[in-house]
């Protein structure tokens, strides 16, 4: 059923769909309206069987998580940013336990500065957690990965995290296409878990494991991940036959058939690129776009094949290694080792900077000229990072540069456009 | 230094590992290897200091486990009668020594490091009245053996001895100057601590042995020595202390200065009727105390002749017994050399004498007598002293100068007895006793056995302790075989392997190597050093016991008044349940009493119970030492010192 | 006549498991069918009182329970002792998540019980003192204002000796610990610090607060089982001595455990609904020495040259823990 409908609360309908047994919320922006629908539905009474638990923390919120799902109960909680990284560990150890908790990270960028708008840094700090990542392009698309993600997740016994842009989808309303509830039924089954906590069979869960095994126990972690990629196509598959529309898979390449230069992303920055791309077809670009989903596991073999005859790729990815670069690029080059093929990296709209298609046009042109830095930032006030540099070079107590730089500026949020 | 160094070079070391030590040890060995010890539990019984406190070497902690429902009678038997069973493999008077024994086994009580003792002498009271009720019998003696023993005496020593002999089927016969048989049972101590009907029961019980008797028979008149010698195989003799020491006073002889024997003797003969208006008695001792309150009964009777007493004290009949309506209170006084709180006598007996009226001195030693025209006593002179034992040894310091008169119709000695040695002189050792070795056989005289007061002049207890270890003596001795050296520890003590062959279980010789203790026979890790340690408090875990009262038997406290002319029974006997529940005050030093703490508490779960179908008493837990980890927290929490941490050192 | 009436006091002689005792008065361990939640093999140190209160605990909580238990536990050394991989002393169905959310992993297990309807089954949330009352407190504290259906056991042993012995909130003023070392004029702990978390349960108004020593069984396992009673949540505050980290015999861990009781150092005591509704009395009190001398983490208090003013302090605070808790002896009062 089509609805004109709020990301977040697109998401939280059809996580109330999954039948869902604990949900666990702690306020974080933007990730706050999925909980909030989803904690309405459950005191109205139109999500039974579900306990919702407001929680004193993130830590807290993956630590439940944790114990509700170890106990057999299927277990889902959102969060963004800071309180991705206050349940860092908790997270890491949801993978390491190999429970299938579902969490919906609304991307947002990571402070300080504190910053509340969207960029990836959030889900790139948990990408080596052991978590399936998966980034929505679209809100249709954020709702139906949360299908996929419940189904893929307790059939591996592997946690998966649906990674939707901060406000760009949280917050915007969109038409999606609601599935019903005999059609999740359908593609879902109930919980069978691969370990559980019963009295009637007793097992030990998160034993110590010294030098002897640990190696060993990390590598069945990472064949597990491994059995995602081969996994993902086919319950794909069965989600087409089921709701009639692709969920998006490990990936999709967008008029990337004869391009010379590919641009790969992931999230909803491919809406503009594709719109960027279509554009300079027009103008007759031999230009094409690859659109990652699962970026955890990484699909290095696809990624290889879809990129392997172009010229150049460009990596626009909203997300910044510091002191080395991009992140996303770093897994592509090693998906290209030994082609020679020239991979440009853009870091482009970091903490809710704007991805303009103007500029976009820009960077892509020069690309296929082969003019672009290995590393460059899209649309970076130049100036204004000049400026403090001389301030810190002179003076000593040059101040915060956080500050510096908005008053250079003069005024706050007013260039975001 | 080089020398020593170069001696180490050269010198051959033993090997600190063997070949394979480098190989990696299996996951199991490491786990123990993890908090590794040599020391393990082992089972250790030994002696509670109630019994060996007690001079008749019951095995009191026994029969108070099975007054508690640990130890269980075999099928049929009431557990009070199998706890008498117990009870008399030692002493065959528990009644009577259920009332007047002052109970050395509780002044050893490790519980009155807790609160207060255990009341093991009303446990025996107990069980004593519920045999002479429920007419329980000895069991049946062994064959007859056709050797014949002579007991001279038929006191606690004496009867303690023929009872012992008797069971094991020998003839014993008994030679008594008196009329009846108890000696000092029944001669010494009046009647309202020792109910008569009570003391037959269990002398009559011991006669039902087979044991013969020649009553009134004197040695050295009715029958002589050598005719004994003659006659029977062996000789115990038990004829005690029957006289008592006279007051050591340079004119310490008149007609109403008596002594304690002679002046009990005359009541529980029923000669003596009443006392003079006022008695002093000279003691401290239990005995003082039976002679105060006796006098303190009698009284006085008006129009009497102040000669009475002491006439019926010399053997003459009273003349006046009808006229008990008219008895009056004497004034009793009682002296001791030591303050009252020092007094050897049982502090409740001093508190009864002084509930009863009578006028308790201490620290007064007899200086002299007062004598009046009639060459009788009129008073006792007396002084202030102090008194103490310095070096085993007494000593009496008089004050000079607070010499005072306690103006006295009677006067009685009760500071101490002496055997009368008429007939037998040979036994005496020239201080009034006769030496005896360990087995109380009397020195250079093969043959002849002696115990109780003859020895030296102690309690009634110590008496029947000394027949019963007689009564083995004589045995070997019929036997032909050498004395041997009794334990250091000499009383009866509860028999693992016995118990065991009782409970059906097989014990077998088992040979080394041993491993673990599932080899079914094997009784493991346990020690019996019952013959050589007692075991203190020091070593049992005290803070596993909270205070419980005592269950105090009721008493009949009597006042001035209505002491008077009563001669009934003080004590009053426990209720079942009350014997049951002071016999669960009974911390079973030594010995387990199944509580459970060290399997409850042990952290590896090492510590188990033995299988119902191979448990017996000190046979209820056992170590799974592949399990141990040699914590010590069970012979930490362990109540009874029964565990001890023993093995590898 | 006047007649001594005969007190009739017995109740039998005080064994935590003696078999003579009514059925319902032993101790869940003495029965032959106790659950041994942790079972032998672990590797804990000799004379571990965390193994004993951790075994005690659960065992009464199984039986309250008719074994429908779930048991998460933080990080520390019971966690590492029950389970070296592959192998697991846990009984009964166990998790280890980390060190600073076992009482949200507690949560969570309560939630999903719930949620699937399966009620009868309760969940046991347990932790050492670090866990608790340190990096663990903020879940523990959430789970507590939640009123979610868990109990919470913490085997307080008064520092992280798993990592070596380091102090922790719930260290003793005076101890010794490798962080807290007898040099300067001021050794060992300091005072005024710590913090007793069985108050701030209380303040949480929880249905149920309580603690316990290791060495009074009797106490210890009925407070569990009464704990059971309860739905919401409940905590119990158990004094395990550790030999290692205390500088103790290792079978004086009973003797200890009982001193710290009788001293008035650590109060025992129970709550409902945040209002103390019992103490267990101290039958003799006895000076805070007898606790204190047997144990090397306060070996510097004692020596040539006994350090009276801090051994005062020390007592001061039994004094006022007695005062606070009303641990009076019945007898004495």
């Amino acid at each position: 059923m089509l609805e004109q409908i709020e990301g977040s609360r697109a998401v939280a309908e059809v996580i109330a769909l999954c039948r869902p047994e604990v949900v666990c919320a702690y306020p974080i922006t933007p990730q706050t309206h999925i909980v909030e629908a989803i904690g309405e539905m459950v005191k109205s009474g139109k999500l039974m069987n579900c306990e919702f638990i407001n929680v004193e923390s993130e830590f807290a919120a993956m630590s439940v998580s944790i114990g509700a799902s170890a106990t057999g109960a299927r277990s889902y909680t959102a969060t963004a940013s800071q309180g991705l990284l206050f349940m860092s560990e908790a997270v890491y150890n949801a993978a390491g336990l190999g429970l299938p908790i579902v969490m919906t990270v609304a991307n947002r960028s990571i402070g300080a500065p504190i910053n509340i708008w969207n960029d990836h840094s959030d889900a790139m700090s948990q990408r080596d957690s052991g978590w399936i990542q998966l980034f929505a392009e679209s809100n249709q698309n954020a709702a139906d990965l949360h299908i996929l993600a419940f189904r893929l997740a307790e059939e591996l016994s592997l946690p998966a995290m649906v990674c939707m842009d901060g406000f760009i989808l949280t917050h915007a309303y969109e038409q999606v296409d609601l599935p019903t509830q005999s059609q999740i039924d359908s593609y879902l089954p109930p919980y069978a878990p691969r370990q559980v906590l019963d009295p009637q069979d007793p097992v030990s869960i998160g034993a110590m494991v010294g030098p002897e095994a640990f190696m060993e126990v990390r590598y069945l972690a990472h064949a597990r991940q491994l059995r995602v990629l081969e996994l993902i196509p086919q319950l794909v598959d069965d989600f087409k036959q089921v709701f009639g529309r692709d969920p998006g898979g490990l990936l999709h390449t967008y008029r990337a058939e004869d391009a010379e230069t590919i641009i790969v992303a992931m999230g909803s920055a491919l809406g503009t690129i594709k719109d960027t791309v279509d554009e300079m077809r027009h103008e007759g670009h031999k230009i094409g776009v690859l659109g990652i989903t699962s970026f955890r596991p990484f699909p290095l073999n696809l990624v290889r094949d879809a990129l392997h005859q172009t010229r150049r790729v460009v990596v626009v990815e909203k997300s910044f290694a510091l002191g080395i670069g991009g992140i996303l690029s770093t897994d592509v080059q090693m998906s290209l080792a030994g082609l020679n093929l020239p991979v440009y990296t853009v870091v482009a709209g970091l903490g809710g900077r704007a991805i303009l298609r103007k500029s976009l046009h820009q960077w892509f042109r020069k690309a296929e000229q082969d003019e672009l830095e290995p590393l460059t930032f899209l649309d970076l006030n130049w100036a204004v990072v000049n400026q403090q540099l001389m301030r810190e070079e002179k003076v000593r107590r040059s101040g915060p540069a956080a500050e510096n730089v908005l008053r250079h500026i003069g005024s706050v949020a007013s260039k975001i456009a | 230094m080089t020398d020593s160094v170069a001696e180490k070079d050269t010198k051959l070391t033993f090997r600190r590992y063997k070949d394979g030590d480098h190989q990696p040890h299996s996951l199991r060995e490491k786990i123990f290897q993890a908090s590794y010890t040599h020391k393990c539990p082992t089972y250790i019984q030994s002696t509670p200091p109630c019994q060996g406190s007690c001079p008749a070497g019951e095995d009191i902690r026994r029969y108070l486990q099975i007054a508690r429902g640990m130890e269980k009678p075999p099928a049929g038997m009431p557990w009070q009668e199998f706890a008498w069973r117990v009870l008399t493999e030692a002493n065959p008077f528990p009644s009577v020594m259920g009332r007047v024994c002052p109970a050395p086994c509780e002044s050893g009580c490790n519980r009155n490091e807790v609160e207060d003792h255990v009341g093991i002498n009303s446990v025996e009271h107990f069980l004593g009245e519920y045999a002479v009720q429920n007419n329980l019998k000895f069991p049946a003696p062994a064959p007859a053996t056709g050797k014949k023993i002579a007991v001279i005496g038929g006191g606690p020593a004496g009867l303690s001895c023929a009872y012992q002999l008797a069971l094991k089927g020998h003839g014993v016969t008994v030679f008594d100057e008196h009329e009846y048989l108890g000696g000092m049972m029944r001669y010494g101590i009046p009647g309202f601590r020792t109910p008569r009907h009570i003391l037959d029961a269990e002398i009559q019980r011991i006669l039902d042995l087979g044991v013969t008797t020649r009553m009134n028979c004197h040695i050295g008149k009715d029958v002589t020595l050598e005719q004994i010698h003659q006659e029977f195989d062996a000789v115990f003799l038990g004829m005690g202390a029957q006289s008592g020491r006279a007051l050591p006073l340079p004119d310490g002889d008149a007609p109403n200065v008596v002594t304690a024997t002679a002046f009990l003797r005359a009541f529980n003969d029923g000669r003596l009727q009443h006392v003079g208006h006022r008695v002093v008695v000279v003691g401290g001792g239990d005995t003082s105390i039976d002679v105060a309150t006796v006098a303190r009964r009698l009284g006085r009777i008006e129009n009497a002749k102040p000669v009475d007493a002491e006439r019926a004290i010399a053997g003459h009949l009273a003349h006046d017994v009808a006229n008990i309506s008219a008895r009056q209170g004497a004034e009793v006084t009682l002296t001791s050399i030591f303050s009252i709180d020092k007094m050897q006598a049982n502090k409740h007996e001093i508190e009864h004498a002084l509930s009863e009226g009578i006028t308790i001195r201490g620290g007064l030693v007899p200086v002299g007598l007062v004598k009046g025209a009639d060459g009788r006593a009129s008073a006792l002179r007396v002084a202030q002293c102090q008194a103490k034992f310095v070096g085993g040894k007494l000593q009496v310091e008089t004050i000079p100068g607070t010499e005072e008169d306690l103006v006295a119709d009677l006067i009685v000695s009760a500071i101490g007895q002496a055997v009368d040695f008429s007939g037998m002189e040979a036994f005496d050792n020239g201080r009034g006793a006769v030496n005896a070795d360990k087995n109380y056989q009397v020195q250079g005289k093969p043959g002849v056995f002696a115990g109780g007061d003859v020895i030296k002049p102690h309690l009634l207890t110590t008496a029947i302790g000394h027949g019963a270890i007689a009564a083995e003596g004589i045995e070997r001795f019929l036997a032909g075989e050498e004395q041997n050296k009794r334990p250091k520890i000499d009383v009866h003590t509860f028999d693992l392997m016995r118990k065991m062959v009782e409970s059906g279980l097989k014990i077998e010789a088992v040979g080394e190597p041993l491993r673990g203790t599932d080899a079914a026979p094997v009784v493991h890790n346990y020690d019996n050093r019952s013959g050589r340690y007692v075991i203190t408090h020091e070593e049992l875990f005290l803070g596993h016991f909270p205070y419980v009262a005592r269950n105090v038997r009721g008493v009949t406290m009597l006042d001035k008044d209505s002491a008077l002319g009563n001669f009934d029974d003080r004590l009053h006997c426990l209720s079942e349940l009350e014997a049951v529940a002071e016999a669960k005050r009974c911390m079973s030093c030594g010995m387990c009493f199944q509580c459970d703490n060290c399997v409850v508490y042990c952290p590896q779960t090492a510590v188990f119970r033995v299988p119902k179908s191979k448990s017996t008493v000190g046979r209820y837990v056992d170590t799974d030492y592949n399990k141990c980890i040699g914590c010590h927290i069970c012979h930490d929490v362990c109540p009874t010192g029964y565990i001890q941490m023993g093995l590898g050192e | 006549m006047p007649f001594q009436p005969i007190k009739f006091y017995q109740t039998g002689t005080f064994t935590v498991g003696n078999r003579l005792l009514n059925p319902e008065d032993r101790s869940v361990q003495s029965h032959g069918n106790r659950s041994n939640s942790i079972t032998s093999g672990h590797r804990a140190c000799q004379g571990c009182g965390e193994a004993l209160g951790a075994r005690y605990a659960l065992d009464a909580a199984m039986e309250a329970t008719g074994s429908q238990l779930i048991a998460a536990n933080a990080t520390g050394c019971l966690e590492v002792f029950t389970t070296p991989y592959p192998e697991t002393s846990w009984q009964l169905p166990w998790m280890h998540s980390l060190f600073g959310n076992v009482a949200a992993v507690a949560t969570g297990m309560a939630a999903a019980l719930k949620a699937k309807g399966r009620s009868e089954v309760r969940v046991v949330a347990q932790g050492g003192d670090g866990g608790t009352t340190d990096i663990g407190f903020g879940c523990l504290s959430g789970m507590f204002e939640r009123n979610d259906d868990v109990l919470y056991i913490c085997y307080d042993n008064e520092a992280y000796m798993n990592t070596g012995v380091q102090r922790s909130s719930a260290t003793p003023p005076g101890a010794r610990t490798a962080t807290t070392l007898p040099v300067g004029p001021h050794p060992g702990n300091v005072f005024g610090q710590g913090k007793f978390v069985p108050a701030i349960a209380m303040a949480h108004e929880i249905p149920y607060v309580a603690t316990a020593t290791v060495a009074d069984l009797h106490d210890l396992e009925a407070k569990v089982k009464r704990a059971m009673e309860f739905r919401g949540a409940r905590y119990i505050h158990i004094l395990v001595p550790c030999p290692l980290g205390w500088g103790t015999a290792s079978q004086d861990t009973i003797r200890i455990a009982r001193l710290a009781h009788e001293t008035g150092l650590f109060p025992v005591f129970e709550a409902e609904h945040g209002i103390q509704v019992s103490a267990l009395p101290i039958r003799k009190q006895l000076p805070v020495e007898k606790y204190l001398k047997p144990q090397k983490r306060f070996a510097h208090l004692f020596g040539a040259q006994p350090n009276q003013d801090i051994i005062a302090q020390i007592q001061a605070l039994a004094e006022r823990n007695i005062h606070r808790y009303g641990q009076i002896s019945p007898e004495k009062s």
